[in-house]
């Protein structure tokens, strides 16, 4: 799966999660696969109950019980430029064991929706950084809280000598997701992991915080997961883009193919029923059908299957269909261009593209 | 029922005037609640709705477009202003003074669409209960003839009948707010208030809402007030569009006219914001508002965005901008809304120019 970007920071293969629960079993996340490099974007994208969130909280290993990895592998590689083959496997070490541990927050951060419920109500901003800071490195108090205000100045918030003393009921919810995202890279992390980072503000503070995103990807050179269902958002951030439907990737590639030249008829219909201040008045979107089926009813074969407007009777519901490459780094997971073994559909399907 | 056979419309028929609209919400403190301030809400709201058309309201969080629309409902009473309403009998009213029994009668003419599907329906009603409490509340006593109303309507929304005695949990967020559209239709308004309809669905599910919020506008000739904060939503369904500010109007235009050509830096740099499904149209030169929404209870001196605006002046700090028509059908309240040259979204990368 390695493509054309050097070697990936993260290679995600074949993760399974499931929740087991009362009512039944809830494959969360269903089969999903993906690279991430240092350096660059990868947008998870879909709607919800879809995974993506799942697929995030994963990597880390801090699953809502009773949610466990059942299967798949979780590769990171501290140093991929120089030493490609020293990878650890995430999804093999315990949720609470040491190595684990060490790898949250100062490799690999996350930044959550919400900022109101990230930050404990009781700590202020700059005790809650210190203790993040101190617990990954060995600074002292002094030197941790020097360096926690250096970052709230780094994410833009002015007065950060004042700020770091506030309580977080005392920031707006632009600021305090600022002062999240310098919590987040107060141990400059090799990647970041933002769960729908600006999905509870206004347009023009989610203009200030993308912006802000892509100046610390800059300057500190980490990669960037961003999980949203906003397309839009996708589109103006990320270099790579993964497309969920129901657990499972769908599609995998790079951003503009992904826009202009979609393969999986799920990333087709999601573009064409998404309205842009482009679209004129009284212009008709092409809806999806129906709505996403409950993770206790799944479809058999494709999920997409009844929602589809390329279903074919007596293949899409019967096996479920394998993530593949179609063309270069390009992934898709539909029957109209594999079979159920896995080898290419040719020349009659290729054309629907 | 007996609006169907109102008069036809005519094409400048206003349906609703919103003169001088102001709402305060007092900030009390102490043992004695003391009012020690207000929180300006809405602060002279000036605007009209013409019948059969669909008004945009947009803005970001706080900016009183909800409170306008509640108050347009007299769901809350309001401070000073007046709010006329043609109603289907050939009588203007003020709904801001209107007494309980006439305001009662008058709500069958004006109903409303809520965001959440998820809490603005009861659990423990069916959705029979749920779809025909208007009409029992407004003297349709017997349940055979609710019954059938309530059947005509679901399948006006495109749900099946027979889940009429099924409760909300058994459906999807698309089909709960379905669900919503046919209360707020069971009457037969003529103004439909719909405040963010479709921001809590699912995106693949918005379109569905959208395309349905339309049909039916054609098929039962509504007037909607659409209020929304997602600008492509509204670009594809408003006729004409009001962008609000800390409580007041910045811009009134219509739809293209306000996106091609906006005269309002704060209407400019929503248009600006907005992320555009296409990488190819990265835009490299985007305007960027720094600072945060104005606090509603402590305003700014003069022009309320001068603290964010780009080109703010001396007199933008000191005297407030009246709203001044700038061309027909387009108002705006800047003091140099005619000397600034501000791109809307025709002259911004468009999809197909790559950067």
């Amino acid at each position: 799966m390695a493509a054309g970007r050097g070697t990936p920071l993260i290679s995600v293969t074949d993760l399974e999660v499931h929740f087991p629960t009362d009512e039944g079993l809830v494959r969360a996340v269903d089969g999903v696969s993906f690279d991430i490099f240092p350096g660059r974007t990868l947008g998870v994208v879909g709607e919800s109950g879809c995974g993506k969130s799942t697929v995030g909280r994963a990597i880390l290993q801090i699953l809502d019980r009773p949610g466990r990895i059942v299967n798949g592998s979780i590769e990171l590689r501290l140093d991929p430029e120089t030493d490609p083959d020293d990878a650890v496997d995430l999804a093999s070490l315990g949720p609470n064991s040491g190595p684990m541990r060490a790898v949250r927050w100062a490799d690999i951060s996350l930044i959550f929706q919400e900022p109101m419920t990230s930050f404990s109500p009781v700590h202020t901003i700059g005790n809650q950084m210190i203790e993040a800071i101190r617990s990954h490195r060995g600074y002292s108090k002094r030197e941790a809280r020097e360096w926690a205000v250096e970052l709230l100045s780094m994410v833009g918030i002015s007065n950060p000598r004042q700020r770091i003393d506030e309580f977080s009921h005392q920031l707006s919810g632009g600021i305090r997701q600022r002062a999240m995202i310098a919590m987040a890279i107060s141990c400059e992390p090799k990647l970041l992991i933002a769960d729908e980072p600006t999905t509870a503000l206004d347009v023009t503070t989610q203009a200030q915080i993308l912006d802000l995103l892509r100046e610390l990807q800059e300057s500190q050179g980490m990669a960037i997961m961003l999980i949203t269902h906003d397309l839009g958002v996708i589109a103006e951030m990320a270099d790579e883009v993964l497309v969920m439907y129901l657990g499972r990737g769908v599609e995998f590639g790079p951003s503009d193919d992904m826009f202009h030249n979609p393969k999986h008829p799920y990333t087709t219909s999601l573009l064409t029923s998404i309205p842009s201040i482009y679209t004129k008045r009284g212009e008709r979107m092409q809806p999806i059908a129906g709505s996403i089926p409950h993770p206790f009813n799944r479809p058999p074969g494709c999920t997409f299957n009844p929602r589809c407007p390329s279903f074919m009777p007596g293949v899409c519901d019967h096996d479920p269909p394998l993530f593949l490459p179609l063309e270069g780094p390009h992934l898709v997971r539909c029957f109209l261009y594999h079979d159920a073994q896995g080898n290419p559909v040719t020349a009659e399907a290729e054309n629907d593209g | 029922m007996d609006d169907s056979n109102a008069t036809q419309p005519e094409s400048n028929d206003k349906l609703l005037q919103v003169k001088g609209l102001k709402k305060f919400f007092p900030i009390q403190k102490g043992f004695l609640k003391r009012t020690v301030g207000h929180v300006r809400a809405v602060d002279d709201v000036t605007f009209d709705l013409h019948e059969g058309e669909t008004l945009g309201l947009v803005g970001e969080s706080g900016c009183g477009k909800t409170t306008t629309a509640r108050c347009v409902l007299r769901a809350y009473d309001v401070t000073e202003g007046e709010i006329l309403f043609h109603t289907g009998d050939d009588r203007t009213v003020d709904i801001a003074s209107l007494s309980g029994g006439e305001l009662r009668s008058l709500r069958r003419e004006m109903q409303m669409i809520f965001q959440d599907p998820f809490s603005s329906l009861n659990p423990r009603m069916t959705l029979f209960d749920i779809v025909g409490e208007p009409l029992f509340v407004h003297g349709m006593k017997s349940s055979g003839s609710r019954a059938d109303r309530v059947a005509e309507l679901m399948r006006l929304v495109g749900l099946r009948p027979e889940y009429m005695r099924r409760f909300p949990h058994a459906f999807s967020g698309g089909e709960r707010q379905r669900i919503g559209i046919a209360r707020a239709l069971a009457l037969n308004p003529r103004l439909v208030v719909a405040d963010e309809p479709v921001s809590a669905l699912d995106v693949s599910v918005q379109a569905q809402v959208i395309n349905l919020l339309m049909d039916l506008q054609e098929e039962l000739s509504l007037t909607y007030l659409f209020v929304a904060h997602d600008l492509s939503v509204v670009k594809q369904i408003a006729d004409r569009v009001v962008v609000m500010y800390v409580g007041k109007i910045v811009e009134v235009a219509e739809t293209e006219e306000l996106y091609a050509n906006p005269k309002h830096p704060y209407t400019a740099a929503l248009l600006s914001a907005a992320p555009i499904p296409d990488p190819r149209a990265r835009q490299s030169s985007r305007t960027v508002l720094s600072g945060e929404v104005a606090n509603p209870a402590n305003p700014p001196s003069g022009c309320y965005f001068h603290p964010r605006c780009p080109f703010a002046t001396d007199v933008c700090r000191e005297v407030t901008p009246a709203l001044e028509e700038v061309a027909p059908g387009h108002s705006v309240s800047c003091h140099r809304a005619k000397e600034l040259e501000l791109v809307g979204i025709g002259e911004m990368a468009s999809p197909q120019t790559t950067d």
